[in-house]
């Protein structure tokens, strides 16, 4: 079975970038107004607890980005079309990207909150690892030399990591952490309140805005690497 | 019989490359010199320590002398040399990984007892020590030998070793630390075996190309 | 005792390029086999398929008449002998030729090979206080361990001075009166004597 290349929507896409950026700049705008300014303290935190609207879409997308990586490793297996070794590179450094925020601005709310910038609990350890699987993909492109073993270790890597995402996303309802529990999950309607809610749901899709746009950018980076590869043997 | 001469290459090669024999064992006994510095000369809480620090100095020390598996023979041509014997390419990669844990992790094995009585470590403790040293270090040993063939051709491998290997220990790690776990480590062991032998086969047939 | 190497079509692929297709060429006992060629035109591409290093190609080898993807045990009379010289650069030429012995599975007496390379008085040297000429001439050695029917030599005369020419010319003699082959390859105006050449540019792919 071979899957045609998408490169038609990618390149419509790709032209109308501009209007990505803008989007993305726009909705980040917005977002952090209503993060800053438009959106009350928390009774118990303060002012303190507006870093959650950077931290938790960022942590949301790191998670999601690591799926679509481990997704994309599947496809690769499966069917072997080199597009999705390229979804997979494109997205590698922006999921890293969102894991380091998610990280730092964790650990930056932690000192308050916790009175520690770090812990060693399940939630903040997986997240670790799941940085460290992002660098080790990308790192594996890097320095394998032989490119088919590259994609295979590669693939590998990314489908074993995948055992990481339920152990992130469960880990604060399986063990007793110091992280706090789900508030937003889909089955039930949220326990947040609508004032806090807008703003984290326009950052996250400021968020998403940004992960497409640097997708898209990536991904035709990625492409004429590939052509560069081919055309210099 | 050419299993056998394999591995004396090896270990040859090892004991006449002047010092590098002792690395292992020297690095045991340099980091377990260094803790009464650090923490002071209560020794008797040592004892707690002491299995943590000889796992991983053992981590260490494997790879620190990865080179030594694969790199170092495919750079002077030697690894080609050893291929074109028309041995099976099995034969010759569990040579490399037996002589690389027997130059490696006997000097350890041997250093044990000494240092356990530098930290008033009991026979019995030491005796557990061995044992769990001598299940779970060939799988630390497999794994490092695995991941070096596979990135053989680069130059900037360092690092992306490093990586990938010290989350692969860390199951090792944590159940050395342990002291009923023998048979654990034995089974991790053989995994390790099974995963390295396929991977490090694979990685050389294309290499070899 | 009489040796036959029959290349039939070979066509060789590296990293998906194919450097060169359609070579065809016959060589017997008691023949030097030139093969000429620019860099990266697939001499050594070519020597590592007979060798065996190479196990995936169109086109077939036989030797004696059987074809060595399928007997590949026959390769074990193959010796290659490539341009990495297979050395340990910090140890003595002795350890090294210790370590070949146990490598190539012989107890072989090998001062005879010594008196023939005439390097006895290096033996407890260091490899790296030798000269690249001498590397050379010792990773020769390989050669001479131990019985091999066919020679494959990538580039044998790099830094050899006209003595060790001359040497390496006798020890081939040797060989190939014994019933061997030997194949070459070579890049510069100097040739050991031949009697058969391969020019890689008529097989160039471009």
């Amino acid at each position: 079975m071979y899957i045609k290349l998408p490169n038609g929507i990618i390149d419509s896409l790709r032209r109308r970038l501009l209007i990505f950026n803008i989007a993305t700049l726009i909705a980040f705008i917005l977002g952090l107004y209503y993060a800053i300014l438009n959106s009350p303290p928390d009774y118990l935190q303060g002012d303190s607890m507006r870093i959650m609207y950077v931290h938790v879409p960022a942590a949301w997308l790191a998670l999601s980005s690591y799926s679509f990586l481990a997704l994309s490793c599947i496809a690769w297996f499966i069917f072997r079309n080199p597009i999705f070794n390229l979804f997979a590179k494109s997205i590698a450094p922006i999921g890293a990207l969102f894991t380091l925020i998610a990280l730092v601005t964790g650990s930056i709310w932690g000192k308050p909150t916790w009175g520690t910038w770090w812990a060693w609990d399940a939630r903040l350890t997986s997240m670790l690892i799941l940085f460290f699987l992002y660098v080790a993909y990308i790192m594996t492109w890097q320095t394998i030399a032989n490119k088919d073993l590259a994609a295979k270790i590669s693939a590998a890597l990314g489908i074993i990591g995948f055992i990481n995402i339920p152990i992130i996303k469960f880990s604060v309802d399986w063990w007793n952490t110091l992280h706090q529990p789900a508030t937003i999950s889909k089955l039930s309607a949220p326990s947040i309140h609508i004032s806090m809610l807008t703003p984290l749901m326009l950052m996250t899709f400021a968020y998403i805005l940004f992960l497409v746009t640097v997708f898209l950018m990536r991904y035709k980076i990625e492409t004429l690497d590939q052509k560069i590869l081919r055309v210099s043997k | 019989m050419q299993f056998y001469n394999l591995i004396s290459r090896d270990l040859k090669l090892a004991f006449y490359s002047n010092t590098n024999f002792l690395f292992a064992a020297s690095f045991l006994i340099l980091i377990l010199i260094l803790i009464p510095f650090v923490f002071g000369t209560n020794i008797s809480e040592f004892s707690i320590l002491f299995t943590g620090f000889i796992w991983i100095s053992i981590a260490l020390s494997i790879l620190l002398t990865l080179d030594r598996v694969f790199t170092s023979d495919y750079e002077d041509g030697n690894l080609d040399t050893i291929i074109l014997t028309q041995q099976p390419l099995e034969l010759i990669v569990c040579c490399k990984f037996i002589s690389h844990w027997i130059a490696n992790c006997i000097p350890i094995i041997m250093v044990i007892p000494i240092a356990g009585l530098l930290f008033e470590v009991n026979m019995q403790d030491i005796l557990n020590i061995i044992i769990n040293v001598f299940a779970g270090s060939p799988g630390m040993v497999f794994i490092g030998a695995a991941i070096s063939a596979l990135t053989l051709g680069s130059k900037r491998a360092d690092i992306y070793k490093t990586i990938i290997i010290i989350p692969l220990y860390i199951p090792f790690i944590i159940f050395g630390a342990n002291q009923e776990s023998g048979l654990v480590l034995l089974g991790l062991s053989l995994i390790a075996f099974i995963f390295s032998l396929f991977t490090s086969t694979y990685s050389l047939r294309l290499y070899a190309e | 005792m009489s040796n036959k190497l029959i290349i039939q079509n070979l066509e060789c692929v590296r990293e998906d390029k194919i450097i060169f297709k359609r070579l065809s060429c016959d060589v017997e006992s008691n023949q030097t086999m030139l093969i000429r060629g620019k860099n990266g035109s697939g001499k050594t591409s070519l020597l590592r398929t007979i060798a065996g290093y190479i196990s995936k190609y169109n086109g077939s080898i036989l030797f004696n008449d059987n074809d060595l993807q399928v007997n590949t045990e026959l390769l074990s009379d193959f010796r290659f002998v490539g341009q990495k010289n297979s050395l340990k650069e910090n140890l003595t030429v002795q350890q090294n030729i210790e370590l070949w012995q146990l490598i190539y599975h012989t107890k072989n007496n090998v001062s005879e090979i010594l008196d023939l390379l005439d390097i006895k008085m290096l033996l407890n040297k260091d490899i790296d206080s030798l000269s690249d000429g001498q590397k050379k001439l010792i990773s020769l050695f390989r050669l001479l361990i131990s019985k091999a029917k066919v020679w494959l030599l990538d580039e044998p005369l790099v830094f050899l001075d006209t003595n060790k020419i001359k040497l390496l010319e006798n020890i081939i003699l040797q060989h190939n009166q014994s019933g061997g082959i030997t194949l070459y390859s070579s890049n510069n105006d100097i040739d050991l004597k031949y009697d058969l050449l391969i020019n890689m540019d008529d097989y160039a792919v471009l």
